[in-house]
C-alpha cells in the first residue's frame, strides 16, 4: 500500500467500491425537469457519471441501475407515488429533499434511504456521500446474502437431523449409524444427503406439523424405503464404527 | 447606481510568505491587464478598479480579507488565490456571501463551485501530457517527492499510476513536512542520489521548492545525470532558484513566456511598453491575465452588477490568451487549456519540445489515470470525452 495518511483508517477487510469504479455505475434521477434537478444532474455530469432522468416515478426499475435520486417532495407535491421494493432494494436508493420535518423524516427512513441530500443542491459532499452509500449499501447486500445462506444452511440441517431421527427410532439404530444409512442411500442414489433427508421425512410423512406416526409403520416404511441399500449401509457403518 | 461609477474588483495576491514569487506575477498580470481594460474605455465606458489587498500568504488572511472586499466594498469578483488551502479559505466565503472567484492556479480537481471560476489546468491536462513525455524513455524509474498537502500527494499518485500504467517504475516516493529546513532536504537528496532514479518528479512549490534545488545542486547532481520534471516550476521559481540549477530540467505547464505565437509576443511587447518593466511571465501570469480579460468580456455583455450575469457571459466564453485560444467548459468552469513541455534553459526560460495540436478539455474529477497500449489514455466513458490529440513533433 502507497504511504499515505489513510492507512489509520483502513480496516483491511474488504476491498471498499472505489472512487476510481465511479463512472461505471448507472444512474436514474426521478426528478421533474426544474433548476434543482438540473443542478443535480449537472454534478453527477461533471463528476463523470452516466445519468439518465425518469418522470413521473415508473412502476418498477430496470436492474441495470445501479443508483436511483428521487426528489421526494416533488413526488408528493405532484400527487404521484414513488413505488420501491424497500426489503429488496434494485439500487442504491438517495432522497433529495426540502423538508427535515418529522413526518418526512418518518417517511425516508420506512423508505429506507441510503443517503439524503438537501435542497438546493450544493455539489461539495455528492461525492461523498454517494461512495459511502454505494458502500454501505453493498455491505448489506452481502450481509443479506450471507444471512440467506446460513437460513438455507439451517433448514438443511434441521431436515437431516429429524430423517436421522425417524431412522434411530424404526430400527434402534445409534444416531452415528443412522446418519451413515443416509449417507450411503445418497451416495447409492447420487445424491446429496439433505435430498435423502428431504425424500425420508416425505415418505414417512414426516412434514412439519404433520401427525405422528405410529411407531410400528415407521418401521415399515423404513424398511420400504431403505430396501435393498439398508444391509449394505450397516455393514459399512459397522466396519468403519 | 449611475452608469460611470467605477466598477470594483477584489484582487487577493501576497506579496510576501512562500508563494510571493508567483503571486507577485499574478499581481502584475492582474494590474497590466486591468490598466489594458481601462485603455480600451473600460466596461462600456466604467472603469475597472481593482481593490488591492496582500494576504501575505496566510489562508485566513484570504477568508478574512474576502469577507471584508465582499460585505464592505461590494465587490462581486475577486481574482486571487495560489495554493489549495488559500483557495478553500475563500471558497467559504464567496459560497455563502454569493461572490465570484476566478482561480489562476494549477490544482489537484475534485472541486466545482458555483462561485469559482477556474482558469489554471488540472492533472488530466498537465500530468498526462507530462507523463507520455517521461515515458519515451525507455521503462524510467521515477522517484516522487514534494511537500506533505494535498496537491503533491495527489500529484504523485497520478503521475505514479500513469507512469506504472506505461511500463516504468516508482522508485520511491517522499513527501516532506511544511517547516523542512535545509538539513531535510540535504537527507532527501542523499537518499534519492542512492537510489539512483532515471528521474525526479518534483512536486516542491515556492521555497519549498528553491532548498529543493539548492540540496540538489549541493549533492552534486545534475539533469545530464538525473533529471527533474515537474508541474510548477516556472520562470517565476527559476528566477528565485538560479538558472543554473534548473539547467536542462523539464516543466510541463500550459504557458511558457518563450512561446512564439503572436498573441503571446504582442502581449508582453504591450506589457513593457505599458509597464516599463520586464513581465516575469509564467503559467500563472498567464492566467491571471486571462482570468482578469475574461471577467471584463462577460461584465461588458452583460450586467457589471449581477453576479448571476458575469458568471454566465464567463462560462462557455473563449478567449485568445497568450498560451492560445483558451474557453471556459460551461458544465464545470473549468478551462480548455493548451499543455506544452519546456527544457529550462541557461536564460531562465524554456525551450519548448512538445505541445498538443488543440485544446485539452478539463476534466477535473478524473479519478483513473493509466495507458492503454497504443499509449492512449483508458478508454473509459470519461476519457473519451476528453479526447488527447496527438502530440506534435519535437521542435528543435
Amino acid at each position: 500500500m502507497r504511504p499515505g495518511r489513510s492507512e489509520p483508517f483502513a480496516s483491511g477487510k474488504e476491498q471498499p467500491f472505489l472512487i476510481k469504479d465511479l463512472r461505471s455505475l448507472s444512474f436514474l434521477l426521478v426528478q421533474p425537469q426544474d433548476s434543482d434537478g438540473l443542478a443535480l444532474r449537472s454534478h453527477l455530469e461533471r463528476i463523470g457519471c452516466q445519468v439518465q432522468e425518469i418522470w413521473p416515478p415508473p412502476q418498477t426499475y430496470p436492474d441495470d441501475i445501479d443508483i436511483i435520486f428521487v426528489m421526494v417532495d416533488r413526488v408528493i407535491e405532484s400527487s404521484q407515488t414513488f413505488h420501491w421494493q424497500a426489503d429488496t432494494p434494485s439500487a442504491v436508493l438517495i432522497a433529495v429533499i426540502d423538508y427535515e420535518n418529522p413526518l418526512s423524516i418518518d417517511r425516508l427512513l420506512h423508505m429506507r434511504v441510503n443517503a439524503v441530500i438537501g435542497l438546493p443542491i450544493r455539489p461539495f459532499g455528492i461525492l461523498t456521500n454517494l461512495l459511502a452509500a454505494v458502500n454501505n449499501h453493498r455491505r448489506e447486500q452481502r450481509i443479506r446474502l450471507s444471512l440467506e445462506r446460513a437460513q438455507a444452511k439451517l433448514e438443511s440441517c434441521r431436515m437431516v437431523e429429524r430423517a436421522k431421527l425417524a431412522i434411530m427410532l424404526a430400527e434402534g439404530h445409534s444416531e452415528k449409524v443412522s446418519y451413515a444409512i443416509l449417507r450411503q442411500l445418497a451416495m447409492t442414489r447420487r445424491t446429496t444427503v439433505e435430498a435423502i433427508s428431504s425424500e425420508v421425512l416425505t415418505r414417512l410423512g414426516w412434514g412439519d406439523g404433520g401427525d405422528t406416526t405410529n411407531l410400528a409403520d415407521l418401521h415399515e416404511a423404513t424398511r420400504l424405503l431403505t430396501a435393498g441399500d439398508l444391509s449394505a449401509a450397516i455393514s459399512v457403518s459397522d466396519r468403519s464404527a | 447606481m449611475t452608469s460611470d461609477q467605477p466598477i470594483h474588483i477584489g484582487v487577493l495576491f501576497s506579496k510576501t510568505g512562500r508563494s510571493a514569487v508567483t503571486e507577485r506575477s499574478m499581481l502584475a498580470a492582474t494590474e497590466f491587464a486591468v490598466e489594458e481594460i481601462n485603455a480600451g474605455g473600460g466596461i462600456n465606458g466604467r472603469m475597472l478598479c481593482p481593490i488591492i489587498r496582500d494576504p501575505m500568504g496566510e489562508p485566513s488572511a484570504y477568508q478574512q480579507m474576502a469577507a471584508e472586499l465582499i460585505s464592505e466594498n461590494k465587490v462581486r469578483v475577486i481574482l486571487g488565490c495560489y495554493t489549495s488551502s488559500q483557495r478553500k479559505a475563500v471558497l467559504s466565503v464567496v459560497d455563502r456571501e454569493a461572490a465570484l472567484l476566478c482561480y489562476a492556479a494549477q490544482y489537484e480537481g475534485f472541486e466545482y463551485s458555483d462561485n469559482i471560476v477556474y482558469f489554471g489546468a488540472v492533472p488530466n491536462q498537465n500530468s498526462v501530457f507530462l507523463a507520455i513525455h517521461l515515458l519515451k524513455n525507455p521503462a524510467p524509474r521515477l522517484y516522487i517527492v514534494g511537500s506533505d498537502y494535498v496537491w503533491p500527494r495527489e500529484s504523485g499518485r497520478i503521475m505514479g499510476d500513469l507512469i506504472q500504467s506505461g511500463g516504468g517504475r516508482i522508485a520511491g516516493e517522499t513527501y516532506l513536512d511544511d517547516r523542512a529546513g535545509p538539513n531535510d532536504f540535504d537527507a532527501l537528496l542523499k537518499k534519492i542520489k542512492k537510489d539512483n532514479p532515471d528521474i525526479i518528479f518534483n512536486n516542491f512549490v515556492g521555497e519549498a521548492n528553491r532548498k529543493f534545488y539548492e540540496a540538489y545542486v549541493e549533492n552534486s547532481l545534475d539533469a545530464g545525470r538525473m533529471m527533474v520534471a515537474s508541474l510548477t516550476t516556472s520562470e517565476a521559481d527559476i528566477r528565485e532558484i538560479g538558472a543554473s540549477a534548473t539547467l536542462g530540467h523539464i516543466t510541463a505547464a500550459s504557458y511558457f513566456a518563450s512561446q512564439s505565437n503572436n498573441t503571446n509576443r504582442s502581449c508582453l511587447a504591450r506589457y513593457r511598453a505599458l509597464r516599463q518593466e520586464e513581465p516575469h511571465a509564467n503559467m500563472c501570469w498567464d492566467a491571471a491575465y486571462t482570468q482578469t480579460h475574461v471577467v471584463a468580456q462577460a461584465m461588458r455583455t452583460g450586467d457589471p452588477d449581477n453576479l448571476n450575469s458575469i458568471r454566465s457571459g464567463i462560462l462557455g466564453a473563449s478567449f485568445e490568451a497568450p498560451q492560445g485560444l483558451i474557453s471556459i467548459d460551461p458544465l464545470n468552469a473549468h478551462c480548455n487549456l493548451w499543455p506544452k513541455i519546456g527544457v529550462a534553459r541557461a536564460d531562465g526560460q524554456f525551450e519548448i519540445v512538445a505541445e498538443t495540436e488543440a485544446a485539452i478539455r478539463p476534466d477535473p474529477y478524473r479519478t483513473t489515470y493509466e495507458f492503454d497500449d497504443d499509449m492512449g489514455v483508458s478508454s473509459d466513458a470519461a476519457a473519451q470525452a476528453t479526447s488527447w490529440p496527438r502530440i506534435s513533433g519535437l521542435r528543435q
